[in-house]
């Protein structure tokens, strides 16, 4: 283009850079400017501030630990010890910490670690949020500070909070003369917001990193900073080599049947419908699990059900009405209970599976296969050849495997039937017991193409037969290349059909498992119309 | 009127428990307290211009660093321009480079230079000694504290032979006081590094009875000549002595001690009975003690197991059986095994698939309440063996303290009587399910 003709320039220009620069002024409109952070944004940043009775009504259930933390955080301006906060999984932990400071309008900064993966992303998330910087394309999406180490942590948080703590107190002076009622923060003192704190537990550094976040507020020995701790398991599970100073805890506990109640009938359209399906679903639901998203998705569904023979859905139901929905919900509530953790995704109920789990196939074989309605992804022939080459690979030992599978393909001779003594009976149960404890088997990947190519001859054998009838004709001869195997064989591995097992030692070569259990190895069997169970070993 | 009294009466107690200092200046005053010792050794050596080396060992939580800090508070008012402190941390600053980066920043802070953070170990170190040259040569004293002692002890030691060298030189003064929570500290050192340290030592121990009696007074007991009115001061003061005096509340004193007796437990606690203060009457109770030491004294395994469902609880009860029965390591398959066996003798409703049970297993692995066995990340989740980690009475607690669980589970797990292969006679067996939607009585 007309940039490559500039002889002043040294460097050579690619094509892509030069359609670049024409490009550049249509982007630069683009750019959104958001406006630089100011203390304010410190704080929860509603318009309304919430009040008490919200506060309580807004998280159902959490009335005794809402009225905790406040006791603990004490009134404004008021120092506090280190608080953990600890309980199950979606009790509502951190929404009740937020929806907390958004009542009392105090700074806070909140930092997750689950976002925040390694101890860099933690330390350099914090700085930002209290030097007000914000990620933008001016500045090339960097942080304020970099900050890799500890020592240089320790000691850029204690600036950035004496900064902002300064300000706030300037700000508390000011303001109270000024009218704004606004979102201005109440109170000079920040609280750090540590959330999810129990991965810290794997990351690379954890034993240094762990005891010094919780030794934080004493290494700090800034007054008017509160750190705060939200956690999944308890502090016991926390260990450590020479321990740590233990925080204040504070437990949440799993929500009640009540309290599930209570936030299933919120926001309900028609509460006494709502009322009578939870009483039918709530109980034997709960015995399974008292989750609240994992009872969310499975009740949602069957809600539906619940109200399909009704017309009118803001009918409030009597006892016949009742009585009836109850007869027609019933024969799904069992099986709903067996698949409660299971998340339908929709497309596949309705298209039958064509479209999705596309896997990474290249060489699928006799065009696009025919129904496979037992099982629910859709995968290639030498996908579904290989995954039962692994089965066998890691079900049967290794010396069978000449036996099994003769050079001309043949299926395993008919195995001699003895009567079985009770000692062989014993040796059986016991082989099975060890089958049981012990899991599938590894296999080196030669064994698996060894037998892929041992099982493939046979099919083409069978299939060949069929194909003369169907006139399709034969790329029949080889089965696809090499490479196209080996690709199969890795994204099999990807989608954990197929695990590495640890290398041998003698050779050094990556032994592989499959975890592909024998119910979902019969189906796959089944759809290829290959003779599995001939092939199996059984003692 | 009351409210604000009151609530600037809890301030003023908060604030004083969140400031070391003030606590322990209660103990500064006895001559063979740690105080009193560590200042004589630290002026001692600032006055005779020598060098020193100390350790400060004792449990997490007994006020080392806080009397230290305060020692040398006292000291920097009595001699003003001879003392500088150099703060390190184990934590922090176990690598080299970062301890002797940090090293010269302070000291440039302290002495009012320019700090560059390019310099490389080598120029840190070079300007460390030096700059310990100078301040020997204007008798000035420069005091280390290193925190976490122990994890400088790692590795190669190399900053405390350094450290340790440079004070041998006759023109430096320098007093290295190492602060850790290991009592054997001092054996960790290297041969070189331990011959050129002074085997001082002072122990730091959780306080006696009569000292947390002390502490309490001086604590909880409002100052008269603060800006709360009068009376109110009064009436606190003497409801507090009558607590303190009261024979429960050494009963709740007591109990906390027995299970840990440091400072930061009991500050912990008088913290957390503080913020109970009822703001409408302004006064402690002894209520507020008791309702504290339940929050600091937690059993958090048992509020696991009260949080189970039932499905879990019955996993539990399955490998509880299977340890009874002396299986000495199982994985998800043989508890499913006995799940599906005491369905089958027992008739339960909680028959459930095994994707649901693999699901409530990985929640019980979450919950920590069991874990695998094995290190290796290779089998899939069915075939790693697991183990309980509650003991069989911990888990007879939970379960009876759950409530929704059904009573016949509690004869499930306390079935230990006859071992014959595979036969358990349960004697408690008592059949009280009900049936999941029978509710619906026509």
């Amino acid at each position: 283009m007309s940039k490559e003709e500039n002889p002043q320039v040294t460097r050579r220009t690619t094509r892509l850079s030069a359609s670049s620069v024409l490009n550049a002024n249509e982007s630069a409109t683009k750019i959104v400017n958001l406006p630089p952070l100011t203390l304010r944004d410190l704080v929860f940043g509603e318009e309304e501030p919430l009040s008490f009775d919200g506060l309580i009504s807004s998280l159902p259930g959490r009335r005794n630990q809402i009225l905790e933390i406040l006791r603990l955080l004490g009134p404004v301006n008021s120092p506090v010890s280190p608080l953990f906060v600890y309980g199950g999984t979606s009790t509502g932990k951190t929404s009740t910490i937020l929806q907390v400071f958004r009542h009392l309008n105090r700074p806070f900064v909140y930092s997750s670690c689950r976002t925040c993966y390694n101890s860099r992303q933690l330390f350099e998330n914090i700085l930002n949020q209290l030097l007000l910087h914000r990620k933008s394309e001016s500045n090339g999406y960097s942080s304020a500070k970099k900050c890799e180490k500890q020592a240089d942590f320790v000691n850029l948080l204690k600036e950035a909070l004496m900064g902002v703590v300064d300000n706030l107190k300037g700000n508390a002076g000011r303001s109270s003369s000024s009218k704004k009622t606004g979102v201005s923060a109440s109170g000079s003192t920040v609280y750090l917001i540590f959330d999810s704190l129990e991965l810290v537990r794997d990351w690379d550094k954890s034993s240094t990193i762990l005891p010094l976040l919780f030794k934080l507020h004493d290494i700090l020995k800034v007054p008017d900073v509160g750190v705060i701790f939200i956690s999944s398991s308890s502090l016991d599970t926390y260990h450590s080599d020479t321990g740590f100073v233990d925080p204040i805890p504070v437990y949440v506990p799993d929500y009640t049947e009540e309290d599930l109640r209570q936030i299933f009938m919120r926001n309900q359209s028609n509460s006494k419908l709502r009322s009578s399906f939870l009483d039918v679903v709530l109980k034997p639901f709960c015995r399974v699990t008292r989750r609240l998203d994992e009872l969310s998705t499975a009740l949602s569904p069957l809600f539906k059900k619940y109200c399909e023979p009704l017309d009118d859905l803001g009918v409030v139901p009597d006892e016949d009405t009742k009585r009836r929905l109850f007869s027609y919900l019933q024969p799904h509530i069992a099986p709903a209970l067996n698949e409660i953790f299971r998340v339908r995704s929709q497309p596949s109920v309705e298209t039958g599976g064509r479209d999705n789990l596309k896997r990474k196939s290249s060489s699928k074989k006799f065009g696009v296969s025919d129904s496979i309605d037992e099982i629910d992804f859709h995968m290639s022939i030498s996908a579904k050849y290989l995954l039962i080459s692994a089965f066998l690979a890691s079900r049967n030992p290794a010396t069978l495997d000449a036996s099994l599978f003769d050079s001309t393909g043949g299926s395993a001779n008919q195995k001699r039937k003895r009567k079985s003594s009770e000692k062989s009976m014993d040796l059986k149960e016991a082989s099975e017991q060890e089958q049981f404890m012990k899991g599938p088997g590894t296999f080196p990947l030669e064994r698996l193409l060894a037998i892929f190519q041992c099982i493939t001859s046979v099919a083409e054998y069978s299939l060949e037969e069929e194909a003369a009838e169907t006139g399709l004709d034969g790329e029949n001869g080889d089965t696809g290349l090499m490479s196209d195997i080996l690709l199969q064989v890795s994204s099999l591995c990807n989608s954990n059909y197929i695990t590495k097992g640890g290398s041998c030692p003698l050779e050094g070569s990556t032994r592989y498992r499959s975890t592909v259990s024998e119910d979902l190895a019969l189906k796959v069997a089944r759809s290829l119309k290959f003779p599995l169970s001939k092939y199996l070993y059984r003692r | 009127m009351g409210r604000r009294t009151a609530e600037e009466a809890q301030v003023l107690l908060r604030r004083r428990l969140c400031d070391p200092n003030f606590i322990f200046s209660v103990f500064s005053d006895s001559p063979d307290s740690n105080y009193s010792k560590l200042k004589f050794i630290v002026s001692s050596s600032v006055t005779e211009a020598c060098n020193n080396s100390m350790l400060l060992l004792g449990p997490r939580g007994c006020g080392k660093i806080a009397v230290l800090d305060l020692v040398l508070e006292d000291l920097l008012k009595e001699y003003p321009e001879m003392i500088s402190v150099i703060k390190l941390n184990g934590l922090l600053h176990c690598d080299d480079n970062c301890a002797v980066k940090e090293i010269a920043r302070q000291l440039c802070i302290e002495h009012e230079l320019m700090f560059s953070k390019m310099a490389s170990y080598d120029d840190n170190s070079q300007f460390m000694i030096a700059m310990l040259r100078e301040c020997g040569l204007a008798h000035k004293t420069v005091v280390f504290i290193l925190d976490e002692f122990d994890l400088f002890a790692q590795g190669k030691q190399r900053l405390l032979y350094s450290l340790l060298d440079a004070m041998q030189s006759v023109s430096s003064q320098a007093v290295v006081i190492g602060v850790s929570c290991r009592l054997d500290a001092d054996q960790l050192l290297e041969k070189r590094v331990r011959s050129r340290f002074s085997h001082r030592k002072l122990l730091f121990l959780p306080p006696p009875k009569d000292d947390l009696q002390r502490l309490l007074k001086h604590i909880l007991l409002l100052p008269t000549d603060s800006s709360l009115p009068h009376d109110y001061v009064t009436e606190f003061n003497s409801r507090i002595s009558n607590i303190l005096a009261d024979k429960r509340f050494i009963e709740v004193t007591d109990k906390l001690s027995d299970s840990d007796s440091t400072f930061s437990n009991f500050l912990r606690f008088l913290f957390s009975a503080v913020s109970y203060i009822d703001l409408r009457s302004g006064f402690m109770t002894l209520d507020n003690f008791k309702s504290a030491l339940s929050t600091i004294q937690r059993q958090p395994k048992l509020d696991c197991l009260k949080d189970c469902s039932i499905l879990e609880l019955y996993m539990m009860v399955c490998m509880k059986r299977l340890e009874v029965k002396e299986q000495g390591s199982y994985n998800f398959n043989s508890v499913m095994k006995e799940y599906k066996s005491i369905h089958d003798s027992f008739q339960t409703s909680d028959n459930y698939s095994r994707t649901v049970c693999i699901r409530a297993f990985e929640h019980l692995l979450d919950r920590q309440l069991i874990e695998f066995a094995d290190r290796g990340h290779n089998q899939s989740i069915e075939f790693r063996s697991v183990k309980l980690l509650i003991s069989s009475s911990e888990l007879h607690q939970g379960l009876k303290s759950n409530r929704s669980c059904p009573v016949s589970y509690l004869g499930f797990g306390s079935s230990n009587s006859s071992k014959t292969n595979g036969i358990l006679k349960d004697t408690k067996y008592v059949v009280v399910e009900t049936k999941s939607v029978q509710h619906y009585e026509d």
